[in-house]
C-alpha cells in the first residue's frame, strides 16, 4: 500500500460520536458564560500604544546603531592611521532589523542532524517495538517529503528473522529486509491488509505513513535506552522503543567476558543526548574488579566490598550481591548503585556502562 | 482598517472568550486573554488579513498567549480551572450542570488533548489549520483527537450528555 495517491483523509471523529454531537457538547461546556460586549475601543487604544512603543524602540535601536557605527569607524581610522576610501555604492546603510518573530509562527520540527547511535544488524532488532514517533510523509509544494513528527501513533513494529511487520488495529504491512552494519533495505515489495478491515482513517493513515517510512529507511541505529532510530539520508524518520512485553537484545550488550578485569569507576550525573555527564569525586579513586568466576571487588574510596555478580540471558542482566559494610565517612554512592545495576552495555573507548532497570546509566567503567 | 478590525473583533469576541474558558481559564481570565489576543491581532492586523484562515491565525495567537500565561503561573497555581463538584442529584435539564460536567471532563484531559478538542470542535478549525496552529503534523492532530475522544468517552457524565442529546 502506498499513500502517495491517497487523498488527505478526513479527521476521525471517534467510534460513535459524530461531529455535530461533539460541537454541541463543547457548546454546552460554555453555555453558562455570560456575553460581555467586545471592548473594541480599549483594544484599539492598547494596540496603538503597542505600535507606538514598537516604533520608538526601533528608532532608538537605529540611533544606537548609527552612533555605534560612527564610533567604530572613528576608532578603526584612529588605529590604522589610514584613510579608507568609501565606495559611493557601499556607504554604510542602516538596514532595518528583521521584523519581530510572528507570535503565530510555530517552530517545532527539529532540523535533521547527525544521528547518534550504534549501527545494528538483523539479530539485534528482533522482537516487538512500539513506534514512538515517525515523520509525516506528505505532499509539500508539489513534492512528497518527510515533514513533522507524528507523536505516539498507536503502531507496533515487530522484527522476526528477516521480516518486519507494522500493525495498528486490524491493519498490517509486512516485508522482508536486509540489515547489515546498520544499512537497511527492503528485499521484496510489501504485502499488507490493504483496505479490507473497517477501521478508522487514523489507523489507515498511520499504516500508510509507516509503510512510507519503512520503504525509504536506509539506516537503523540503536541509541540510549535501547531506542531504535530509522533514518533516511541521516534524518531520523522514526524512533522505536522496546515494546512492554519484550526486552530486545542490544548490540552493545556486554558479556561476562567483557566485564572481567579491573576498572576505574565514575558516577554519571544526568544523561544528555544519551551521553552521561560525569560527576567528579576529587581525591576518590573508585575501582571495580570482576573475576571470571563471578566474584567482584569494589573500592569506593572508603571501604572495600567483596561480592558476587551474575550475568544472565542475552541482555546481559546483571545482579550484584553486595554485603552490608559499615563506613564512617559518607562515601560516593558506589555500593548503593551496584545494587541497582541490572544491565551492562559497551560504550565508546572500551568503556562499560552499567544501567539500572530503566536503562539509565548509573556507573561508567573505564579500563585501568 | 479600524472598521475591519472592529467588525471582526465584535463578531469573534464571544467565541474567543468561550474557547479560553474551555481551555481552562476562569471567566475573568478568559476576557483578559481575549483582550490580549485582539490587541496583538490589531497590532499585526496587516498579517491577519493576509492569512488563509483569519480565525486560525487569531486562534494561534490566543493559544500562544494562553500557554505563556500558564507558564508564568506554573508552580504557583493550578493549571486547570477549578470546577465545583456536581450536585448529588443534578437535573438533566440544568445547563449549568452540563457546563460544569463538560469543563470538568476537559480538565481531566492532558493540555495537548484539550487544545486539539477545543480547536476542532469548538472553534471548528479544519484539521490542517489545527496542525499549523499547534505546530504538529496532521497525523498528530488525528492521534490526539482520537485519544482525547477516547478519554471523554470514559467519562459517564459526557456519555450521558451525548446519549441525551443524540437525535
Amino acid at each position: 500500500m502506498t499513500s502517495d495517491q491517497r487523498p488527505e483523509p478526513e479527521p476521525e471523529p471517534g467510534p460513535t460520536w459524530d461531529d455535530e454531537t461533539l460541537v454541541r457538547l463543547l457548546d454546552r461546556g460554555v453555555a453558562d458564560v455570560v456575553d460581555a460586549p467586545a471592548p473594541v475601543r480599549s483594544v484599539v487604544t492598547d494596540g496603538d500604544r503597542l505600535i507606538r512603543r514598537h516604533r520608538q524602540v526601533v528608532a532608538l535601536c537605529c540611533a544606537t546603531l548609527a552612533v555605534g557605527g560612527v564610533s567604530l569607524a572613528a576608532a578603526f581610522l584612529a588605529t590604522t592611521g589610514k584613510d579608507v576610501p568609501m565606495r559611493p555604492d557601499r556607504d554604510p546603510v542602516l538596514i532595518a532589523s528583521e521584523p519581530p518573530v510572528d507570535d503565530a509562527t510555530p517552530t517545532t520540527t527539529p532540523a535533521p542532524g547527525p544521528v547518534a547511535g550504534t549501527p545494528v544488524d538483523t539479530a539485534a532488532i528482533q522482537g516487538s517495538w512500539q513506534v514512538e514517533s515517525m515523520r509525516d510523509y506528505s505532499l509539500v509544494d508539489g513534492r512528497f517529503r518527510f515533514t513533522e513528527n507524528i507523536l505516539e501513533p498507536d503502531l507496533t513494529m515487530s522484527f522476526d528473522g528477516d521480516s518486519w511487520t507494522a500493525k495498528t488495529g486490524c491493519y498490517f504491512e509486512s516485508a522482508q529486509f536486509d540489515l547489515v552494519d546498520g544499512e537497511f533495505a527492503n528485499r521484496d515489495p510489501m504485502t499488507g491488509s490493504g483496505s479490507a478491515c473497517a477501521q478508522g482513517t487514523v489507523e489507515t493513515d498511520w499504516i500508510a505513513n509507516i509503510s512510507n517510512v519503512m520503504m525509504r529507511t536506509d539506516h537503523v541505529t540503536i541509541g540510549a535506552y535501547g531506542r531504535l532510530s530509522l533514518t533516511v539520508d541521516q534524518m531520523v524518520v522514526a524512533t522505536l522503543t522496546p515494546a512492554a512485553d519484550h526486552q530486545p537484545t542490544e548490540p552493545g550488550d556486554a558479556t561476562a567476558a567483557d566485564l572481567v578485569g579491573r576498572w576505574d569507576v565514575t558516577i554519571p550525573g544526568v544523561v544528555v543526548d544519551g551521553v552521561p555527564q560525569v560527576e567528579t569525586h576529587d581525591d576518590v579513586a573508585m575501582t571495580l574488579e570482576f573475576t571470571s568466576n563471578g566474584q567482584f571487588k569494589a573500592n569506593d574510596g572508603c571501604k572495600n566490598v567483596d561480592g558476587t555478580y551474575s550475568v544472565t540471558g542475552r541482555d546481559a542482566s546483571l545482579r550484584f550481591i553486595v554485603p552490608a559494610v559499615g563506613c564512617s565517612t559518607p562515601p560516593p554512592p558506589l555500593t548503593g548503585r551496584l545494587a541497582d545495576v541490572r544491565h551492562a552495555t559497551t560504550g565508546p573507548h572500551q568503556q562499560i556502562y552499567l544501567h539500572a532497570s530503566n536503562y539509565e546509566i548509573i556507573l561508567v567503567l573505564k579500563p585501568q | 482598517v479600524r472598521d475591519d478590525f472592529s467588525d471582526y473583533m465584535s463578531a469573534r469576541w464571544p467565541k474567543v472568550v468561550r474557547a479560553a474558558v474551555l481551555l481552562g481559564c476562569e471567566a475573568h481570565e478568559a476576557e483578559d486573554l481575549a483582550q490580549a489576543t485582539f490587541t496583538r491581532a490589531y497590532v499585526k492586523w496587516s498579517h491577519v488579513i493576509k492569512a488563509d484562515n483569519r480565525d486560525a491565525y487569531v486562534s494561534r495567537m490566543m493559544l500562544n498567549l494562553f500557554r505563556s500565561s500558564r507558564r508564568r503561573r506554573s508552580g504557583r497555581e493550578r493549571l486547570d480551572a477549578e470546577v465545583p463538584e456536581l450536585d448529588a442529584v443534578p437535573s438533566p435539564e440544568d445547563a449549568r450542570v452540563d457546563s460544569d460536567a463538560v469543563r470538568r471532563a476537559l480538565s481531566q484531559l492532558s493540555q495537548p488533548h484539550r487544545e486539539v478538542l477545543v480547536l476542532r470542535y469548538y472553534l471548528q478549525l479544519p484539521e490542517r489549520d489545527i496542525a499549523r496552529t499547534l505546530g504538529v503534523a496532521s497525523g498528530t492532530v488525528k492521534s490526539r483527537l482520537s485519544r482525547a475522544l477516547a478519554a471523554l468517552a470514559a467519562d459517564p457524565h459526557i456519555t450521558d450528555f451525548v446519549d441525551r442529546s443524540s437525535p
